[in-house]
């Protein structure tokens, strides 16, 4: 009887074994890196995103690869997403910085204050109407990490064509 | 010969009670992730991974999943955890927490195996009765489902019904009200489950495993949860026929 009880408390033991493949942890294979979804998962709890925040996501959108801030602004400015100023990394991220790289990014073209003045205020305007934003808030508000991310993650809907407002 | 049916039995039950459908990797994109443990370690093509998973994806990433015959596409920027993934002779069972991003889901249906597939949000649940359907969620936008076919009658706020069709979406923020009987002419066979009240069953699960781990406006999604809402929502949806 005692060996009837062990062996049934070991079957119950193993049986998750059987029930379901598991593959082996695998250590990072040479080439592939995870550090974007590592930043992205810290980001998401940020309330305060951060210029250099912005810079990096724009930089890895575009398809480049982010380096440092300074470098990651040089190359906006060049795509023509930055305008040509000085940049902080530690300052907080605006609504209408964002509005305006992600309003360059897009090429919108269906706002005429924006496509006349370029300037925050009407690419806020522009990028609200255009469901890529949320309205009621003016252009120095800022922004959080899930912002950013949503904000981010629309553009690259948009890119690829599957997101509609 | 009792010992042997009694120890037979007991196999086999312990085997059944612990089946779970395969979560297979069809495809990766860029930067994939699972979390094991406290580390992110990348997905491959073919690897096969455990309910509870945590997947994430970067920047121009995806990763298409495989759980059981239905199609999950990963979008980038996204976050999402499979905690639940239960198949048996005659039913299939999926849900699926969406923390931010989007998921493209097409869901394999059998005739005869009654299949279940959830996304849950924490705002609401998608419960997928079509095919095909993108759910998305972030702070500003809240929970968005784009049904990706079919076409249906859809009733308003005001009673007046219309034919839709084409690509529509249903929009739900955190601090609007969910439709306690909104279209329920086409509840029954529709693709979204409107859930009225306060937190659904899904929701409450997605709460309790998120371990707080849940995005910008805490606060809000717990208004949502708790709180009084008395917004009219205006919803224009295609529904499979």
């Amino acid at each position: 009887m005692k060996k009837y009880i062990l062996l049934c408390a070991v079957v119950f033991l193993i049986s998750p074994v059987f029930a379901q493949k598991r593959t082996a942890d695998t250590a990072v294979p040479a080439g592939k890196t995870v550090d974007s979804v590592s930043y992205l998962h810290d980001l998401s709890k940020k309330e305060l995103s951060s210029t250099e925040d912005s810079v990096r996501l724009f930089v890895l959108q575009t398809g480049r690869s982010y380096t440092d801030f300074l470098s990651g602004v040089a190359e906006l400015k060049a795509a023509g997403l930055l305008p040509d100023r000085e940049y902080s990394a530690d300052e907080p991220l605006r609504k209408g910085m964002l509005a305006l790289m992600s309003a360059r990014y897009l090429k919108l073209d269906d706002s005429v204050w924006y496509l006349l003045f370029g300037t925050e205020r009407y690419a806020y305007t522009a990028c609200v109407s255009g469901g890529i934003m949320r309205g009621g808030s003016g252009t120095s508000e800022t922004v959080s990490g899930p912002e950013l991310i949503e904000v981010i993650g629309i553009l690259s809907s948009r890119m690829e064509g599957s997101d509609e407002n | 010969m009792k010992k042997s049916v009694f120890l037979s039995v007991l196999i086999i039950l312990a085997a059944g009670a612990s089946l779970h459908a395969a979560i297979l990797v069809v495809s990766t994109k860029g930067e994939a992730a699972y979390l094991s443990g406290s580390q992110w370690k990348p997905l491959s093509k073919g690897q096969t991974i455990p309910e509870g998973t945590k997947i994430s994806t970067g920047v121009n990433s995806n990763a298409v999943l495989n759980i059981d015959g239905s199609m999950v596409t990963v979008k980038p920027l996204t976050s999402v955890k499979i905690y639940k993934n239960s198949v048996s002779e005659n039913s299939r069972e999926t849900s699926v927490g969406l923390q931010y991003g989007a998921v493209k889901a097409r869901i394999d249906k059998t005739a005869r195996v009654k299949t279940r597939f959830n996304i849950t949000t924490p705002v609401a649940t998608s419960s997928v009765r079509g095919t095909e359907e993108i759910v998305s969620y972030g702070p500003s936008r809240g929970m968005r489902v784009q049904v990706l076919e079919g076409v249906i009658s859809a009733f308003n706020n005001a009673g007046v019904s219309n034919s839709v069709s084409g690509r529509q979406s249903f929009s739900l923020k955190g601090n609007e009200s969910r439709g306690d009987g909104l279209l329920n002419d086409v509840k029954s066979s529709a693709i979204i489950d409107i859930i009225a009240g306060a937190v659904t069953s899904d929701e409450s699960i997605f709460e309790g495993i998120s371990s707080g781990d849940t995005i910008d406006g805490m606060s809000d999604f717990d208004a949502a949860l708790y709180g009084q809402t008395g917004a009219n929502v205006h919803i224009v949806i295609d529904w499979p026929e």
